[in-house]
């Protein structure tokens, strides 16, 4: 009985550990690995269906974070356009987002850039 | 994937544990043909469906603002939370919680089968809002609630006939086994049936093409365990039930029960994660 608990807990954990998710970014501006010869002005994310964005952090490779003008979405939407607050000074910047899709799973992803 | 997802799972999983119980609350009355039911159970089931709902609230709170345990109380996670579809599901199933505890205490017959009713159709409600079944196609919303409803009456009723194998006089247990076999080996097709329309839902395919996708090897880990608990329901239906005539026959039967339990809560974990955490394709 013990080990008939044990297979079954044992596998539904394994398999819990493990997701994925249809619903993904499909384009950003900047684009994951561009070089830009000037500050974005905002950042763009397009999704291949409708998400509810949750999160949105711009780092810089020094670790220091850079304020974006965003506000949780309500609504879902398939395009984000989140404009940068100040200009970025030369060096590398990663975005890290966090979004729920239409079925309710919580999906995140980042790109980087940089500025030259 | 984080702990707090996997413990939204198992929570998930408790979910619709609670759910089943409900469901096979009448049935389980009908079958052994118990005066009434227990006032207590029902309350207690009702209690701790509204204390796993608000768990699983938090912990997809937390799961969203990712700050450790304090963003579980994170108010703006809470709201965004609380205004999507895992909020909807949430609402629903406290509107169940609360429904059922009126289903506990009230007395008149026609009231409780309202009540039951409203209950169900809130408990079907509540799973069409997450997961694959909230963009699916009306065909596969209702392969998912024929899917759900035999899987509750099925499930939930384990318990109590575990039970019943040994707290009743065994011509009377006999009687009341065979009775479920009857009725599930009618059900269990039906359930089979529903299981690959939602496949075929979700997917666009009968059959999982190759390479497989993780939500393909977790369906087909779950249809292990439900070959499994085949295989457990049939030993008892050709065996173990038509062996009742002693004591120790009884035990025996119980004790394949709590493994057929096992294996029922284990496809209820395997059905959270594909519901919550995977996706076809």
């Amino acid at each position: 009985m013990k080990n008939v608990l044990k297979l079954a807990f044992g596998t539904a954990l394994f398999f819990s550990a493990w997701a994925s998710a249809h619903v993904g970014l499909t384009s950003s501006s900047p684009e994951d690995g561009a070089t830009l010869s000037e500050s974005p002005t905002e950042i763009t994310m397009n999704f291949s269906g409708d998400v509810r964005l949750a999160k949105i952090m711009l780092h810089s490779d020094d670790g220091k974070m850079h304020p974006l003008d965003f506000s949780m979405s309500m609504t879902p939407k398939a395009a984000y356009e989140i404009a940068v607050k100040n200009n970025l000074a030369s060096g590398g910047y990663t975005v890290y987002w966090t979004a729920m899709g239409g079925d309710s799973h919580k999906i995140s992803g980042d790109f980087s850039f940089e500025v030259k | 994937m984080t702990l707090w997802s996997v413990a939204s799972v198992l929570t998930l999983a408790f979910i619709f544990w609670l759910n089943a119980v409900m469901t096979a609350s009448p049935y389980i009355v009908y079958l052994s043909g118990l005066k009434k039911q227990s006032e207590r159970k029902n309350s207690l089931v009702a209690l701790l469906l509204l204390l796993a709902s608000l768990l699983y609230f938090f912990l997809k709170v937390g799961s969203f603002a990712a700050e450790g345990f304090a963003g579980m109380i994170d108010t703006t996670y809470m709201q965004f939370i609380w205004t999507g579809p895992i909020g909807l599901f949430i609402q629903l199933q406290i509107a169940v919680a609360i429904a059922w505890i009126v289903y506990s205490v009230v007395k008149l017959k026609r009231i409780k089968w309202v009540l039951y009713v409203v209950a169900i159709g809130l408990m079907g409600w509540s799973f069409l809002s997450i997961g694959h079944g909230s963009d699916a196609v009306w065909w596969g919303k209702l392969a998912l609630l024929t899917h759900l409803l035999v899987a509750w009456v099925w499930f939930g009723s384990l318990n109590s006939l575990r039970k019943l194998a040994t707290s009743v006089p065994l011509a009377k247990a006999k009687a009341i086994m065979e009775r479920f076999g009857v009725h599930m080996s009618a059900a269990v097709p039906i359930l089979l049936i529903a299981g690959l329309v939602m496949y075929r839902s979700a997917t666009g395919q009968w059959i999982p093409e190759l390479p497989l996708t993780s939500y393909d090897t977790v369906l087909l880990t779950k249809l292990v365990f439900v070959a499994l608990i085949l295989l457990v329901a049939a030993r008892h239906k050709l065996k173990l039930v038509p062996q009742l005539n002693n004591e120790s026959a009884a035990k025996r039967l119980k004790q394949s029960i709590t493994v057929e339990m096992v294996l029922a809560v284990t496809i209820f974990i395997l059905a959270s994660a594909l519901s919550s955490a995977f996706s076809p394709g």
